[in-house]
């Protein structure tokens, strides 16, 4: 079930800009920390680099821009207008200083500063689902984005919680218990797919109909995706905690793999149906999001059974390709196709829009470049298999390639969006306009 | 002030999304016109297009500009729901669908 949409509730582009522009930089940041990994890089998951980068990638990129995505959507289509706009700028400026301090003091593995940061980022995430919270509640029927991301938004404070937690273990004076790979996995799981996945098949749910020009089709599993991957997810995060054996662990990971794949079909089936046959990004992304999560799944039940399947002396490869394949792969696309279509629909709508009518003016697909937005989803893709690749081989020299693709990726993300804030010429719009043009009833 | 003059500005007013215009996608469902009072009914691709609400802002203000003593209303319509087949065939063609069939009658 999709939403109504009111653009005019959208915040300001000052507002939501700024999420998406500086989000790439934890892509940066995460790439330029894998390029030069160590050769042990493959022993475990929870090497200070290893952390560091994939919170780099999680909450960096991935959550900084949905977070921005999210106070564009919650007016618009979801719920109703945000607690504070001025809140979301005080939100960003405590989020990118924590998490900049976060990344560094992961990978420097100083557990005081680890603190400060943490508890950062904890104020910030905190803020963001308050605004958030104020906005669904405003909501007035249940659609599919607003019932995921209220869901979400949930599993966001807890994931945030967990990692919380686990900071505060790491300090010499509590040392409260220990960190164990499941805990490590309930963790890094309700926020992957409890937050984020939640959130962009929630998303997905309205945008992909909405920007394919899908009107007769209907989503066959909507609820059923929401209600399977959050109960798996819960479950999954409480049970992993006491360390499982495989049997269990591969039982919890094929329920939480269940969602996702019911959603990939419907999103097939949706696509098969679009009246807009012309692929743009945002089908593109889909498209490359389809084929990732298609390969995440058995390798999210590899990594699960652990040992057997693993590598002896370096147990982190398949959850490290694995991580590579789910958090590029199928959010990462999704999110690089959504990111140009959403800032090009707000840079439309707050500049040319009052000029329509009175002057030609540039179309939404003016304001991006199709042909550099595909390179960005290309190289993006392109990273994520080269980092799968190499945790599958085993070979430090292509991790550390992949590592060199992805700081690409963010560069050239970030530089293709600062293009769309540079003025266009309306290119569609000054066409020659036909003269024998008629309508329906125009003879009245 | 005639039906197709309106139509004509109505045609240089591009849905923001699809980079086609009102007339071509076949959005335009009836333009009415009785003495200063222009009517005009439009519908969206979707019930849910982000755009609706600009296109329709957009096509008053187009109609109100090249027409300024005119008393301009644009409404929206979902019923008949747009469909494809609505548009022409330069508008198919730009997304990407085949050109409606030809029917010969006889």
């Amino acid at each position: 079930m999709t939403a109504g949409v009111a653009a005019a509730r959208s915040p300001a582009l000052g507002v939501i800009a700024p999420f998406f522009l500086v989000a790439p930089l934890g892509l940066v940041a995460a790439g330029l920390l894998i390029a030069g990994a160590n050769s042990d890089s493959f022993v475990a998951v929870n090497l200070p680099r290893n952390v560091a980068a994939t919170h780099g990638v999680v909450i960096g990129w991935l959550t900084t821009s949905i977070m921005g995505a999210t106070y564009q959507l919650s007016p618009v289509v979801m719920g109703g207008d945000l607690l504070s706009v001025r809140l979301t700028r005080v939100q960003l400026y405590l989020h990118v200083a924590s998490i900049a301090l976060f990344i560094w003091s992961l990978w420097e593995w100083d557990v005081r500063w680890m603190g400060v940061a943490g508890a950062g980022l904890y104020i910030s995430l905190l803020l963001f689902a308050l605004n958030i919270s104020v906005a669904l509640a405003r909501g007035k029927s249940w659609s599919h984005p607003r019932a995921f991301v209220t869901a979400s938004t949930a599993f966001l404070v807890l994931a945030m919680s967990f990692g919380l937690t686990y900071v505060g273990a790491l300090q010499p004076e509590h040392a409260w218990f220990g960190i164990t790979l499941g805990r490590l996995s309930a963790h890094a799981h309700l926020g992957l797919v409890g937050w984020l996945a939640l959130t962009l098949m929630g998303v997905g749910y309205q945008l992909i109909p909405m920007f394919n020009v899908i009107n007769r089709a209907k989503p066959r599993f909507g609820w059923a995706v929401l209600a399977i991957t959050g109960a798996a997810t819960a479950l999954f995060g409480s049970a992993m905690l006491f360390d499982p054996p495989v049997e269990a662990r591969v039982v919890l990971a094929a329920l939480l793999a269940l969602g996702p794949a019911l959603w990939g079909i419907d999103q097939v089936l949706l696509m098969r149906s679009r009246s807009k046959r012309r692929v743009d990004i945002q089908g593109r992304a889909t498209y490359a999001s389809l084929f990732f999560l298609a390969a995440v799944i058995p390798f999210g039940l590899a990594a699960s059974a652990g040992t057997p399947l693993t590598p002896d002396g370096e147990p982190a490869r398949w959850l490290l390709s694995y991580a590579a394949l789910g958090m590029l792969g199928w959010l990462g696309s999704t999110l690089v196709g959504n990111s140009y279509k959403i800032l090009s629909f707000l840079i439309w709508f707050h500049r040319y829009r009052p000029l329509v009518g009175r002057e030609p003016v540039p179309v939404a697909s003016e304001i991006y470049s199709e042909g550099a937005a595909t390179a960005v989803l290309a190289l993006n893709g392109l990273a994520a298999l080269v980092l799968a690749l190499a945790g599958v081989s085993g070979n430090i020299g292509l991790w550390r390639a992949g590592g060199l693709l992805l700081a690409a990726v963010g560069t050239a993300h970030a530089a293709t969006m600062l293009y769309m804030f540079l003025p266009k010429k309306a290119r569609r719009a000054a066409a020659p306009i036909p003269v024998n043009r008629t309508v329906p009833n125009e003879t009245r | 002030m005639k039906p197709a003059e309106i139509a004509r500005v109505l045609s240089r007013v591009y849905d923001p999304e699809l980079g086609v215009d009102l007339v071509s996608l076949g959005l335009v469902y009836d333009i009415n016109i009785e003495g200063e009072r222009v009517t005009v009914m439009m519908t969206m691709t979707s019930t849910m297009c982000p755009m609706a609400e600009a296109m329709l802002d957009s096509a008053q203000t187009a109609i109100s500009y090249q027409f300024p003593d005119a008393d301009v209303v644009v409404l929206p319509v979902y019923d008949p729901p747009w469909h494809i087949d609505m548009a022409d065939d330069r508008a198919r063609e730009w997304l990407g669908a085949p050109p409606r069939a030809v029917t010969r009658a006889g």
